[in-house]
């Protein structure tokens, strides 16, 4: 968008948003100021115990990043968490608060996982990875050292939207929620897509009754498919349903299907709440068992009769499980607390914890820490699958630690640096076993290597309104026993009434010296993917600019022509590949990429040669 | 809006000096803050904080602005823009801002352009529209940016967030607003 445009609607802002932007950047401009002063005199006990959390924090960060084994920093951890115990046993008798409370209860919870019968370490290939992103990969897979996809012998299981469950709901405030996916199966040998149903004459509509898009439940994970189910994290709306003004009950369960869409079961609750909460899940199939992670996060407002939202506060808390299908066994691994009122939101992750699954262990990032959490710091963990406890591999200062890909013994992840640019970013490599860390390069070689003009004075320019003349982002991080992959976008907005968006993949050697580079292929969307948008969302006449409503052509009065003009003219901007959302695994051989309504594959030789990904099937009707 | 924001209203009305020392106590940081973005120059930024306080004084009443905060940081940020536009020092690399000082709006200008102001209306309409839709974290990280020129730096420690994922969270809605805005017909 030209930076004109972007004037122009920023000087008709709303003021009730401008307001709220306001409000919350003071609120968190007095916090800090309140918290900067050294010995600042806290108001309340209950305070006092954040105050010494935040000082653990502290002391935990000046630590050395790498050089400790995984053993020391058990110990350490143990030393801490008695510490912690100490601090929040006087603080109970202190105050009594409900805070210190939570944060015991939550220590409390941590419980040790006894799978010993089920794993030893020679019945599975150690270098077994698993990453979850979508469809699932499971233990299932023929290939050692294969990321895998979530597929069967014949087909995927995924999300499918059904348009018909659009839900929205009001539940003590301002607050809403919809959701529209139901399970879907795509058949490999007919190309078909189809809903895990076998209900004789099921619509698929969102009745009770369909197995794959029962309103009863909305799924807020992707499926994982593991030893002839599929398992996906749903909210249980049974009660919200029955009761849509005064509900207090808002279960999360985890479902699990029958492939061959006969039955849909709630197999384990992993919390229920009396209040409804923005709810997100992750999950993992490795060594046999679901490894699952719920985020949960509120907004709380304060409505003002004159100006409407005037206030509002945000609390999230996470917990980790893992599941045991044998014998359908749900034990919580760590849980940072109650979705209680805290004092600041607590973002433990910032998209998910990205779970990993190699050998042994299911790896994860967590980008912050928290008084609350047990599982305390922030950088890369891993999970024993043969215990259920979790270390710290590696130790990345708050929000740094951008993307993480792990092979055999290392752990290759991206470092944010202040040293550099703010564009600027490091790869470094830990060595599991020894305990080293190798900065292997500083990303403005892999840039400069492809964009000569790069520059790392240019990374800090600053022209328009706060922008960066140059933005640079990194998204998909992968990783074989040879290279590393790394997909990254750069934003010019050098000249500032237009702007150039660059995608583009690097191959680097493990020691992070990038090999080649390959600047990705704009696509535009498939033309029944435009046709479906247009069907749905009807469209503006192209010769209009005005936006007025005549020009407006609603979907019900679409005729065959109006569709084929509209696909025709269709804004050529979009583009299937977006360094955000395309590049979702890699399995060695094949890149899986995820472009708008579709999912592809495209070889490593054919991404680096420039050409086209094949397209496998239409994963979403309607995004 | 804020019982206290009422009551500075309520000094201003009744011509109380009072009300421009309990406006800078209240809001004197954040304005700075937002002219110093501007300008770059921390006396320039106090005099236009002065200025600023001056013309809310002018113009309450008979202005009654539903919210004073908007309302101040809105005159504050066009009299730094003014003040920037006056130097005539825009240089890349330097303070923050290089706009347009035409896209910005005169709060107290009445729009005597009928089919202006009708535009107007309706990209504020949809603009409000597409705000709404937004979650509030990306609203706030947008507004801020976009319009309180916070840095993205800033943005990253305030919301505990990684620089990338905020540039993330500004891209993406960047895109959705160029999306909605060629939906809407307006772009």
């Amino acid at each position: 968008m030209k930076n004109l445009q972007m004037n122009r609607l920023l000087a008709l802002l709303p003021e009730e948003y401008l307001d709220e932007a306001v409000q919350y950047h003071m609120a968190h401009s007095m916090q800090e100021s309140a918290a900067e002063p050294a010995g600042a005199a806290f108001p309340n006990a209950a305070e006092d115990i954040i105050r010494q959390a935040r000082h653990s924090r502290n002391i935990q960060k000046k630590q050395p990043e790498n050089n400790m084994s995984g053993v020391d920093i058990l110990k350490m951890e143990t030393r801490k968490s008695k510490m912690l115990l100490v601090i929040l046993a006087a603080a109970v008798l202190a105050v009594g608060g409900t805070a210190a409370a939570v944060a015991y209860g939550a220590y409390k919870r941590v419980q040790q996982l006894d799978l010993e019968s089920k794993l030893t370490e020679d019945e599975l290939p150690p270098d077994n990875i698993n990453v979850l992103i979508f469809p699932k990969l499971t233990d299932q897979q023929d290939e050692p050292d294969c990321h895998g996809y979530a597929k069967t012998d014949t087909g995927f299981f995924y999300l499918k939207n059904a348009e018909a469950l659009t839900t929205s709901y009001s539940t003590g405030g301002v607050y809403d929620w919809s959701h529209n996916k139901g399970l879907g199966y795509y058949d490999e040998e007919s190309g078909e897509t189809v809903f895990v149903c076998a209900k004789p004459n099921c619509l698929h509509d969102g009745n009770e009754f369909c197995v794959a898009t029962t309103k009863n439940y909305s799924l807020i994970s992707d499926p994982v498919y593991l030893d002839g189910y599929v398992y996906a994290v749903a909210l249980d709306n049974r009660e919200l349903l029955k009761n849509p003004e005064g509900c207090t009950e808002f279960p999360a369960v985890l479902m699990r299907y029958a492939p061959d869409g006969t039955e849909a079961t709630a197999v384990a609750e992993l919390y229920h709440s009396e209040v409804q909460y923005n709810c997100s899940a992750q999950m993992i199939a490795h060594r046999g068992q679901l490894w699952i992670c719920t985020s949960i996060q509120q907004h709380i407002y304060t409505e003002d009769e004159n100006l409407g939202i005037t206030a509002s506060q945000n609390d999230g808390c996470y917990s980790m499980f893992c599941y045991e299908p044998e014998p359908q066994r749900l034990t919580m691994l760590s849980s940072s607390g109650e979705p209680v009122k805290q004092y600041r939101q607590f973002n433990a992750f910032y998209d998910g914890p990205d779970f990993k699954g190699v050998g042994n262990y299911v790896y994860f990032r967590k980008t912050n820490g928290d008084w609350r959490d047990p599982v305390k710091g922030s950088g890369i963990f891993r999970i024993d699958c043969r215990t259920g406890l979790t270390e710290q591999v590696v130790n990345v200062p708050q929000g740094k630690c951008q993307s993480y890909t792990v092979s055999g013994d290392h752990v290759y992840y991206i470092r944010n640096t202040d040293s550099y640019s703010l564009n600027g970013s490091l790869i470094c490599d830990y060595n599991i076993k020894t305990g080293e860390t190798r900065e292997l390069t500083d990303t403005t070689k892999i840039i400069q290597q492809h964009f000569s003009w790069y520059t790392e004075e240019l990374a800090k320019e600053q022209n328009m309104n706060g922008i960066y003349a140059i933005n640079l982002w990194f998204s998909a991080f992968f990783s074989d026993s040879e290279h590393l992959y790394l997909s990254w976008v750069i934003e010019d907005h050098r000249d500032s009434d237009s702007g150039n968006n660059y995608d583009c993949f690097t191959e680097l050697d493990s020691d992070g010296n990038p090999l080649r580079c390959t600047e990705l292929k704009a696509m535009p969307y498939p033309e029944e993917y435009i046709r479906s948008l247009v069907k749905q969302r009807g469209y503006y006449k192209e010769t209009q600019t005005d936006g007025s409503k005549e020009n407006y052509i609603p979907p019900e009065k679409l005729t065959e022509a109006d569709i084929e003009r509209a696909v025709k003219n269709w804004h050529p901007d979009y583009y299937l590949y977006d360094n955000f959302d395309s590049f979702r695994q890699y399995d060695g051989r094949d890149f899986w990429l995820e472009g708008e309504g579709y999912v592809y594959r495209i070889s490593r030789e054919d991404l680096f040669a420039g050409r086209e990904p094949e397209r496998l099937y239409q994963k979403l009707a309607i995004s | 809006m804020h019982e206290d924001d009422r009551d500075l209203i309520r000094l201003f009305e009744s011509r109380d000096e009072q009300a421009i020392a309990e406006t800078q106590e209240r809001y004197g940081s954040l304005c700075g803050s937002l002219a110093g973005r501007i300008l770059g120059n921390a006396q320039d930024s106090e005099e236009c904080v002065s200025d600023a306080m001056l013309q809310i004084w002018n113009a309450i009443p008979p202005a009654k602005p539903k919210s004073f905060r908007a309302f101040l940081i809105t005159v504050t940020k066009r009299l730094a823009l003014n003040r920037l536009e006056q130097r005539q020092a825009i240089k890349r690399g330097g303070a923050n801002a290089d706009v347009s000082l035409e896209a910005l709006p005169d709060v107290f200008a009445a729009a005597d352009d009928t089919a202006l102001a009708a535009e107007q209306q309706m990209l504020k309409a949809a603009f409000r529209r597409f705000l709404a839709g937004l979650s509030q974290e990306n609203r706030i990280i947008f507004v801020e940016h976009y319009w309180l020129m916070c840095s993205v730096n800033e943005l990253a420690e305030e919301h505990e967030m990684s620089k990338s994922a905020v540039k993330m969270s500004l891209m993406r809605t960047r895109k959705k607003l160029e999306a909605f805005l060629r939906k809407e017909g307006l772009l």
